[in-house]
């Protein structure tokens, strides 16, 4: 998969998966992985600017637990914010993939 | 890139002063890379699939707009740094002329040896305030005055300067146009001077350092 479609589509999918459940950062890079098939494959270190950046939009919200072996862990979930904006964009990537179809012969009318 | 803090502190070294740890990003790159190593990688391997530390430290400025410093504040944070210089040169000065004085009427050999100490001391002190700026910014990424004021100098991106840059942008005053200089900051979108321009440099409000927000347990 292209650079630019991970990078456009990333936070659409960070956002759908903190929609099932929060999660921290590693535990988000190996659920990319593991139901991508390898096709999210990235910079392990370039997930966390995009998940501070969704925070600051408002779309997620972070807080800190202390886990058992005394190391504070963070953990994201999705807001209403968040909820919305995914609708948003998935909405906004099913329309473009419908016209995408229809530009490469594959479907009818968008 | 040895180990784990070898690997959080050059993150870090590249993002302004205070901006990792108001947001707890050195925690938060451990406890991923402590995972990666619980998994059974080795250090060096978790270490690998992070990035490269300038990489990483761009990602995260890539989201963020730093605001510009306010003229008045950058002109306070300077008188300060001016005045230290002052401080501590002026009474240098003004000892080595005494003690000079002194040899002259006396001859006393001890009031010459003193006066080529302080000489030598207040030489020093300005040779080290010529160095003071470039070398602040470049290595803490502001001068004591700019701390003061919640100021910092980065680069275009918001990634900490080098020497290069932090020479470069100080070429003004070694040369005495820094009044011309200046005098761009006032019609420059980002209140550059016109060598802060050359250098890809600004100077913008720095977040003060906070401690990591590690909180209590929870549910």
């Amino acid at each position: 998969m292209s650079r630019e479609l991970k990078r456009g589509t990333l936070e659409m999918v960070l956002l759908a998966l903190l929609r099932e459940r929060e999660r921290y950062g590693y535990e988000i890079v190996t659920e990319l992985e593991g139901r991508s098939g390898g096709a999210f494959e990235m910079k392990e270190g370039t997930l966390y600017p995009v998940l501070y950046r969704l925070e600051e939009a408002g779309h997620v919200e972070a807080h800190w637990r202390t886990q058992e072996r005394g190391v504070p862990r963070k953990y994201y979930r999705i807001t209403a914010s968040g909820e919305a904006e995914l609708g948003r964009q998935v909405a906004g990537w099913r329309a473009f993939v419908s016209v995408m179809d229809v530009m490469l012969g594959e479907g009818g009318e968008p | 890139m040895k180990t784990i803090d070898d690997y959080v502190a050059a993150v870090s070294r590249h993002l302004p002063p205070g901006f990792a740890a108001s947001r707890g990003v050195g925690a938060e790159l451990r406890d991923h890379l402590a995972d990666r190593m619980l998994a059974g990688d080795t250090e060096a391997e978790a270490i690998a699939r992070m990035g490269e530390p300038s990489e990483v430290a761009e990602a995260f400025l890539a989201g963020f707009r730093m605001r510009r410093a306010p003229l008045p504040r950058r002109a306070a944070a300077f008188l300060v740094d001016m005045a230290l210089g002052l401080v501590v040169v002026v009474p240098l000065l003004f000892f080595m002329f005494q003690a000079i004085g002194f040899w002259e009427e006396t001859r006393a050999l001890w009031f010459g040896v003193l006066a080529l100490l302080v000489g030598g001391v207040a030489i020093a002190a300005l040779v080290l305030g010529v160095v003071y700026f470039p070398a602040a910014e470049a290595i803490w990424g502001r001068t004591l005055g700019k701390w003061l004021f919640g100021l910092c100098v980065v680069n275009e991106s918001g990634a900490r300067i080098g020497w290069k840059s932090a020479i470069i942008r100080r070429i003004p005053f070694y040369f005495e146009f820094f009044w011309i200089d200046a005098v761009f900051a006032f019609f420059t979108r980002d209140r550059q001077r016109a060598f802060d321009r050359v250098a890809g440099t600004r100077v913008v409000v720095c977040e003060p350092a906070a401690e990591s927000p590690a909180g209590p347990a929870r549910g």
